[in-house]
């Protein structure tokens, strides 16, 4: 059967099987449609033994999950970083890409990305973590893309400030949103195009970035490359990418992932409820959030001191607190906190935990931002799953010494 | 007048293009009809023969229904791949845990979108849906693997590789005739076919050729019809197309 899987090698051949041979076999593989074995473990892991591999969402469009294991650094690696993109990448390299200013503007400005690598270079830390992480610890659920802990990552990314190129652009006083095109293309005229827009002061301030690199790399394509919006402590949602047009005006975008996409209600619902579309607001600041990246989901320890460590981050602010506990026990203990405070990074926790006797348990951390958030068990139901930021649960399992 | 004469043969290599186009339809859905009659046959024949040699005595009712549901899932299977592999692949569905009423407006949704699916196809892919991946179905574990592994075609490739010595005035006029039906004018896509221009594919030259001479699903095979040079004229056509520009041609 000929199909786009067909360039893949073979060792990932066989699993998608179930849904094609299906077909042609008629009853085999009725809904054991899944990926589960996708060849063995590499001899490069790790000597710790976790699983670095990417968690493959789907291939096309490539949607890619970071296992939490691979987020246990300051900065995440370029090919450890999760990808999210809506329409697949666009074809950069068939022409020179451009980066155009337009709209309420007393001068629009075309600039080559030669032009834009000559502006002055800022340099910001910043968390990018997908409105939807977490979609898929949501219950009841709902449609979109599973994902479950890791669609976040942390890197250094540098470029122009945006406020730099709408001094240089002029902008008119009605002026109050930027709209972002994006360089994908939807598979069809009916299908929306990834277009959004940030309100005008968000733009201008100093941390908001036109990005052509990431951990000093230049910005592969799979992130946004060779140009994309940075916007710290917000949602990837408001990240465009392959950034090619940026028109200033005075009204939000009209857009499907705009009005749409990336709306929560700005009060609580109850679980399964859709509220009415004019109550819901763009997701805009994250939420404060931790993660436990060491130990790994259901890692063996032997009885003795366990370092547990991971990462916590918020939107607007900083982590001033993570704290530690298990579910068996839930008496919480502060960790240590790492890195600097700063606004859209984030920073490492770490606490040596001791397990009274061997068995199973259940580690959970939650963490507390420089505005009293605290994050929550679980948060409240939206009907898209967006900014899941329940306490952050590994299971493991501590054998006799 | 010049002008005038160019409207005319545009108009007349479009009106080739869609009967072009339609013919290559038509052939391709006799073709499959075919080919689904054969396969329908066949389950039908392979149920019946499994009912009969686990009931050999019996004619059971409930093997009956058991029968019927596979009858359906063959067809719903059918369908699913027929028209929803176009624009993702089918991780985007079997990937998710939904309620009856969830698939049945993600349908709609994917509908609005320009997917089309016949509507005699509708209930049976909807209840088929729900069935093996409602809200208490298991999920498996994940797919694993390193970056590098992969098999994505998003990382773009050489955009001049399989096109060198293309005559791009060849290959706008061979795409108007002979793709523009499905991939529309400015390769935008319809609900033919997707969208062309500004897509990973055209950095990946073997990948578009294979696509274009063998063809994939509802895509034809065009090897009969191009020769490997036309074929290449096309994607040079292709790679120069500036989608801003076309946009704008497609909406006059
Ligand atoms: C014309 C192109 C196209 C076709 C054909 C198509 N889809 Fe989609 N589908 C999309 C796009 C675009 C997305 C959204 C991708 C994103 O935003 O991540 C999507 C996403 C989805 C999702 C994920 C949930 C969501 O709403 O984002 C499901 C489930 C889905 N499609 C099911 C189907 C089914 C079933 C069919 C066949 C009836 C189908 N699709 C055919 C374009 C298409
Ligand atoms: C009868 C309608 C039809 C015609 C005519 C047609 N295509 Fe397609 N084409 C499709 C469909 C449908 C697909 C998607 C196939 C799939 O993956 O299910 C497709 C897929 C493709 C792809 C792969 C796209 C990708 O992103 O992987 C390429 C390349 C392509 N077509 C090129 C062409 C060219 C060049 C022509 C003219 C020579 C052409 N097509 C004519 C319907 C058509």
């Amino acid at each position: 059967m000929a199909s786009d899987l067909e360039h893949r090698p073979d060792r990932f051949a066989s699993d998608r099987r179930g849904f094609l041979a299906g077909l042609g076999g008629g009853l085999i593989g009725l809904g054991g449609l899944g990926r589960g074995a996708w060849g063995l473990a590499r001899a490069d892991e790790a000597s710790d033994g976790a699983d670095r591999r990417m968690i493959v969402r789907t291939e096309r469009p490539l949607n890619l999950e970071s296992p939490s294991a691979a987020l246990d650094s300051f900065l995440t690696p370029n090919d450890a970083f999760f990808v999210r993109s809506h329409h697949g990448a666009p074809a950069v390299g068939l022409r020179p890409w451009e980066v155009v200013v337009e709209g309420l503007v007393d001068r629009p400005l075309k600039l080559s990305l030669a032009e834009l690598g000559a502006m002055e270079p800022t340099t910001v830390p910043a968390v990018l973590q997908c409105a939807g992480n977490g979609r898929g610890l949501f219950r009841p659920r709902m449609p979109g893309l599973v994902w479950e802990r890791g669609a976040v990552g942390h890197a250094e990314w540098s470029g122009v400030r945006l406020a730099a190129l709408l001094e240089k652009a002029g902008v008119k006083p009605e002026a109050a949103h930027l709209h972002f095109i994006g360089g994908d293309v939807p598979p069809t005229t009916k299908a929306p195009p990834f277009i959004r827009s940030i309100p005008l002061a968000r733009a201008q301030a100093d941390d908001v970035l036109i990005a052509l690199k990431m951990n000093g790399e230049p910005l592969p394509v799979l992130h946004g490359g060779p140009a994309r919006l940075v916007v710290p402590g917000w949602g990837g949602n408001a990240w465009i990418k392959w950034v090619r047009r940026i028109v200033v005006s005075a009204e939000e975008a009209q857009t499907f992932y705009m009005q749409t996409g990336y709306r929560i209600p700005r009060e609580p619902v109850p679980p399964g409820q859709t509220p009415d579309p004019k109550s819901l607001v763009p997701v805009e600041w994250m939420n404060v959030k931790s993660l436990i990246t060491s130990p790994d989901l259901g890692a063996t320890a032997p009885l003795g001191p366990i370092e547990v460590r991971g990462v916590a981050w918020t939107g607007e602010g900083h982590v001033v607190k993570v704290e530690v506990s298990t579910v068996e026990d839930p008496t919480w203990r502060e960790a240590e906190l790492l890195d600097e405070p700063r606004q859209g990074s984030w920073r490492r926790f770490k606490i040596a935990w001791t397990p009274p006797a061997a068995g199973s348990y259940t580690l959970q951390a939650r963490a507390t931002d420089s505005k009293s958030q605290v994050q929550p068990e679980v948060p409240p139901w939206n009907k898209s799953g967006y900014l899941w930021n329940g306490y952050d649960r590994v299971p493991c399992v501590v054998s006799r010494a | 007048m010049k002008t005038l004469l160019i409207l005319v043969t545009l108009a007349a290599i479009a009106v080739a293009g869609l009967m072009v186009g339609q013919r290559l339809q038509q052939r391709r859905a006799l073709a499959e009809a075919a080919a689904e009659r054969a396969h329908l046959e066949a389950a039908r024949a392979a149920a019946q023969a499994k009912a009969e040699a686990a009931a050999p005595a019996s004619e059971d009712a409930d093997d009956d229904d058991d029968d019927e549901a596979a009858y359906r899932d063959v067809m719903a299977k059918r369908a699913l791949t027929d028209n929803c592999l176009v624009c993702h692949e089918e991780g985007m569905f079997t990937g998710q845990r939904l309620t009856a009423a969830q698939w049945k407006s993600e349908i709609d949704k994917m509908l609005g979108w320009g997917a089309v699916l016949p509507e005699a196809d509708r209930r049976p892919v909807e209840e088929y849906l729900t069935r093996h991946f409602g809200e208490a179905t298991p999920v498996p574990p994940p797919g694993r693997a390193h970056l590098a592994d992969v098999p994505t075609h998003e990382i773009p490739g050489d955009p001049a590789e399989g096109s060198a010595g293309a005559d791009l005035a060849s290959g706008g006029k061979l795409y108007l005739v002979v793709c523009a039906s499905c991939h529309g004018p400015a390769a935008l896509g319809t609900e033919l076919g997707p969208a062309l221009v500004d897509r990973a594919v055209l950095t990946h030259g073997e990948d578009y050729h294979k696509v274009v001479r063998e063809g994939r699903r509802k895509m034809p095979a065009m090897n009969s019809l191009l020769t490997a040079d036309q074929q290449r004229d096309i994607l040079g056509w292709l790679r120069g197309l500036d989608r801003d520009a076309a946009g704008e041609v497609a909406s006059k």
